[in-house]
């Protein structure tokens, strides 16, 4: 039974679209087809952008004001920027030290203070020990750094 | 297969002819796999068959060359057609109720048939079968797909499709059965 139920099967091998719908179909589909993007297309266009790219920057580049490509060559300017930097550095370092400042003092309170409650007067000790760090010198040590950089 | 991925890549940059060669190739064992599929209602198969083929050719950009038949795709694309025809189908109008018109394909087949199992009754024993039942023994029996083939058109193992292909047997001929020997029916005409 099994067998000739799949002979019958394979009998629907026969079955056939018609010719005018296949025919048809096939028409209409590869007509109705987007415009191919080929490979050649792709790279035609990658290289358009990445002109216009290229011009973009080098306009940019050229004609953004006052900081023209001759400023590169004055020592001054150059200076004048340098110092303006050299400023914002230490403003920030100054900022980041008074933080700093503020959080060693305040653990350094906490550790001296042994009035009970604490427990292990030893870890506290060690601990006391860990954090004895010279607050100033980092930033005495950047200061002195730039100021041998601008000289 | 060297020739098929040629024509595909052909395809793939949007050479109408590559596809068309391939539509040439795999439109008659799609349309068979769906007119099956929707119970050799011609109409609807040739409408789901044409939006399989225009699917494919929209979207062949995104078919990856891994070794696989094309067919394996067209078989995925065709299985989620159909499914969004039932789909459809269930919201507008309910599948029982569409009329069981005999194809004239299966009609003319029939006459030249004079075995004792009649191709009508098989076709309708297969359509109340479950869809993956369907899908294998179409693959399997009336397009001759290897195991291989079927798993990766399915998305399925290969056991997993042998152990399907054991049980769809086994339903389509209690199906048969049921229905009596088919030379006890009487052949619609059309």
């Amino acid at each position: 039974m099994e067998d000739r139920i799949i002979a019958q099967l394979k009998r629907f091998r026969t079955i056939e679209p018609s010719p005018n719908f296949a025919a048809s179909s096939r028409r209409t589909i590869l007509a109705l087809r987007k415009e191919p993007v080929s490979a050649w297309y792709r790279l035609r266009l990658a290289g358009v952008m990445a002109g216009l790219v290229a011009i973009v920057a080098a306009g940019t580049f050229l004609f953004s004001g006052s900081n023209a490509p001759t400023a590169f060559a004055s020592p001054e300017v150059l200076s004048q920027e340098f110092a303006s930097m050299n400023i914002n550095i230490e403003l920030k370092d100054i900022d980041y030290s008074q933080n700093v400042s503020q959080t060693i003092t305040s653990a350094i309170s906490e550790i001296s203070n042994n009035k009970g409650n604490h427990l292990n007067q030893g870890i506290l000790q060690s601990e006391n020990n860990d954090l004895s760090l010279d607050v100033t010198s980092g930033s005495s040590e950047i200061d002195r750094l730039l100021d041998k950089v601008v000289q | 297969m060297e020739d098929e991925r040629k024509l595909i890549s052909k395809a793939r940059e949007g050479e109408e002819e590559a596809f068309g060669q391939l539509y040439d190739k795999y439109m008659p064992a799609i349309y068979r796999f769906v007119f099956l599929k929707v119970g050799g209602h011609k109409a609807q198969a040739e409408d789901i068959c044409h939006e399989v083929f225009l699917s494919a050719w929209q979207n062949i950009g995104s078919f990856k060359f891994q070794g696989h038949p094309f067919s394996s795709w067209l078989y995925r694309i065709a299985g989620n057609a159909v499914i969004d025809y039932y789909r459809t189908r269930k919201v507008n109008v309910d599948i029982e109720s569409i009329p069981e018109e005999p194809a004239v394909e299966m009609a003319s087949l029939a006459e030249k048939m004079d075995d004792r199992l009649d191709l009508e009754n098989i076709r309708e024993c297969l359509k109340r079968l479950e869809p993956n039942y369907q899908d294998v023994l179409i693959m399997k029996f009336v397009e001759e797909l290897s195991n291989k083939e079927i798993a990766v058109a399915l998305e399925k193992s290969e056991g997993a499709v042998r152990v399907i292909q054991h049980r769809a047997i086994k339903q389509l001929k209690k199906y048969v059965e049921e229905n009596g020997r088919p030379n006890n029916r009487t052949i619609k005409e059309v």
